[in-house]
């Protein structure tokens, strides 16, 4: 009887033992294996992608622009969806400007519906233009801000233009955002 | 089928796109902790305030953060008196004193207000002159006063010598005049009268030397005033007192109202004088407006009446353009004058026909009212700066702005502007940032009109130097230019 006990007590340690074990091992293993999924199927490179812009070297030497995660997509430096983008300023600044530091990049033949979602810090503007924005001396021919997760038409192998205005200083604390892109090929 | 497998496709295509780029998606999760660089732009903009020959309550930088502001004043001729002996005086905020006598034809500038007692903006003048002395005194806006002694021809501290007190009362003070009188002269009722905003009176008696002030505790809003100088007459020794809303009090142990200007209260009266009808030779108030093209208003009733009986425009316009800023009545040689705030005195016997002075007060320049300074990292890249300088209200024609630009740095001193006579973003210069630059702002103040003036001046770096800018950077100062008293309210 003892001894039948017994038996029974060993086999249900070995059965907690063993849920202990696998039952982790199953979350860990849905994460990963649903992280797996996105991952094997992003291995496809994207054909709309934001990536570095013309001017985003000067910027980030500049100390002004500095986004934390790329990779290369052909020629590009594209930019990782969801990666953070950080903005800085100097003291006592009304202003500041960074012209075509950031461009959407479509490598796709087909004209696209683009949404750039995302955050940015207080008092940053977002412009996007089709052509390189240039400064004519005041804000206002920068033309219309965007608004982010607002539909964007992209020329089939077209390249769009991002440019940021910062109004003011930019705290040191709270000067981080997040972009990134979706599309719909038509 | 088909319609299930496009909404399927679409689906794909959003869930996958929003995905594709998150190649190491892990590392978002894991957010690293990067640095970011220091800027090697410039580290900042310093303000500092005018170093050379400051005005009185100039350029004082309230803030310092995403704009500066400066205060600017300007000096504007704030007050005219004309004493028993036909001498009339007026003066700028900062103590200049002309003197014009239509008997003998002369004019001339009292010396230099010692420049120790310019520190707030005189705000009126007046004089006593008799045999034995011969005081002009100016008040300043804080309540203190200087005199100069025509016999010693000294400037004195006539707070400080005749044991004044008006500075610990409320001020602003606003209004100094005297009792003088042509041929009734006496020396013990000789006084000064000063007069502050909410309406305490001080007198001070030249020829006893007694002080005695006057709270009232009235709250009104006197501007100018004028002794009802004949103090034999009935009603005698009475002081009138006018508010911008055009009400007229006399002050008999504490003020009275008298009546309007307009009527009912309206604005823009401001300056305040008593004399002779040209045409009954009665001796009435009459009232000038600070608005040009506008005639001198006359009251219906007699000096040392119970009430006005109201007003009335009496002659023509003394000016046709510029901003009044006062009247005097010459009893030695009857006659009406009226000044402008940039000192273009008009005289006139009859109300009718107005005569000019040439001699008006030259625009006052101010140099290095602020500089701004900055010096920016090491850097070899230079950028390019302009400046540029926008109004925002009226009137564009009361200054001149002088913008000039400085380094320590051989060959990159020149950077000047006359403003506005060159337009904006012409200035510009490339500029390194590795050394120390100074930006020198002047100003010449032509106090043409009363008006709220702001100004915005920036300072706008690009780079890279003599290209399409990359990088825009812009600073920006606020200037509000002053060039009326605060209690005047233009608009």
């Amino acid at each position: 009887m003892f001894a039948k006990k017994n038996s029974k007590m060993k086999k249900l340690m070995t059965l907690a033992t063993l849920l202990a074990f696998i039952v982790p091992a199953l979350v860990t293993a849905s994460v990963v294996v649903d992280y797996q999924i996105n991952f094997k199927a992003s291995n496809v490179n994207p054909t709309v992608f934001l990536a570095e812009g013309p001017n985003y070297a000067t910027a980030n030497a500049q100390g002004l622009l500095y986004v934390n995660n790329t990779t290369s997509i052909d020629t590009y430096t594209a930019i990782e969806n969801n990666a953070q983008v950080k903005f800085n300023s100097t003291l006592y600044t009304e202003y500041t400007i960074l012209l075509n530091v950031l461009e959407l990049v479509s490598t796709t033949s087909s004209s696209t519906t683009v949404w750039i979602n995302g955050t940015l810090p207080k008092g940053v503007t977002l412009y996007i233009t089709t052509s390189q924005e240039s400064f004519t001396g005041s804000i206002s021919s920068l033309g219309t801000p965007y608004n982010l997760g607002s539909p964007i038409s992209l020329a089939g192998n077209g390249i769009d233009y991002i440019t940021f205005y910062i109004s003011g200083q930019i705290p040191s604390t709270g000067n981080t955002g997040s972009l990134s892109v979706q599309y719909l090929v038509k | 089928m088909f319609s299930r497998f496009l909404f399927v496709f679409i689906l794909s295509v959003l869930i996958f796109s929003s995905f594709a780029v998150g190649i190491t998606g892990a590392s978002v999760i894991v957010a690293s902790d990067y640095n970011v660089k220091h800027t090697n732009i410039p580290a900042s903009i310093v303000y500092q305030q005018g170093l050379s020959n400051p005005p009185f309550d100039s350029a004082s930088i309230n803030s310092q953060g995403d704009s500066a502001t400066v205060y600017l004043n300007t000096s504007w001729t704030s007050g005219i008196y004309t004493d028993d002996q036909g001498n009339t005086y007026w003066i700028t905020t900062s103590g200049n004193v002309s003197v014009y006598n239509y008997n003998n034809n002369q004019f001339y500038y009292l010396p230099n207000i010692p420049h120790k007692y310019i520190f707030s903006p005189f705000t009126s003048v007046a004089s006593v002159n008799y045999s034995s002395y011969e005081y002009t005194v100016l008040l300043n806006e804080k309540g203190y006063v200087y005199g100069y002694n025509g016999n010693t021809g000294q400037w004195f501290n006539a707070t400080k010598e005749w044991g004044l007190t008006l500075q610990n009362y409320p001020g602003p003070w606003v209004s100094v005049t005297s009792n003088v009188m042509r041929y009734f002269n006496n020396f013990n009722t000789e006084s000064f009268f000063f007069v502050s905003y909410s309406g305490a009176v001080a007198k001070y008696n030249v020829g006893n030397k007694s002080f005695h002030i006057f709270s009232t505790g009235q709250n009104l809003a006197i501007i100018s005033t004028v002794a009802n100088w004949n103090e034999t007459e009935p009603y005698s020794g009475e002081l009138y007192g006018l508010e911008w809303n055009g009400s007229v009090y006399y002050f008999q142990n504490k003020w009275r109202y008298w009546g309007n200007v307009f009527g009912s209260p309206g604005s823009g009266a401001v300056g305040i004088t008593i004399g002779y009808d040209p045409n009954n030779g009665t001796q009435n108030v009459f009232v000038s407006l600070y608005q040009n093209n506008t005639p001198l208003y006359e009251s219906y009733a007699q000096a040392g009446a119970p009430s006005s009986g109201g007003f009335f425009e009496a002659g023509s316009s003394p000016f046709n353009y510029g901003t009044v800023n006062g009247i005097t009545y010459d009893n030695y040689d009857n006659i009406f004058y009226a000044v402008e705030t940039n000192g273009t005195v008009a005289a006139s016997f009859d109300l009718t026909t107005w005569y000019y002075l040439e001699n008006i007060t030259p625009p006052t320049s101010y140099s290095d009212v602020v500089s701004i300074a900055w010096v920016g990292a090491p850097n070899t890249n230079p950028w390019t700066s302009y400046a540029e300088i926008q109004s925002y209200q009226e009137p564009w024609n009361s200054l001149i702005f002088n913008i000039s630009f400085a380094s320590n740095r051989t060959g990159y001193e020149y950077m000047y502007s006359d403003y506005p006579f060159i337009p904006n973003s012409s200035l510009s210069q490339p500029v390194e940032l590795s050394h120390k630059y100074t930006i020198s702002v002047d100003y010449i103040g032509y106090p043409n009109m009363m008006g709220n003036s702001t100004f915005y001046f920036s300072v706008i770096f690009t780079y890279p130097v003599n290209a399409q800018p990359t990088i825009v950077i812009a600073y920006s100062l606020q200037f509000i230019v002053i060039n009326h008293f605060y209690y005047m309210p233009v608009g």
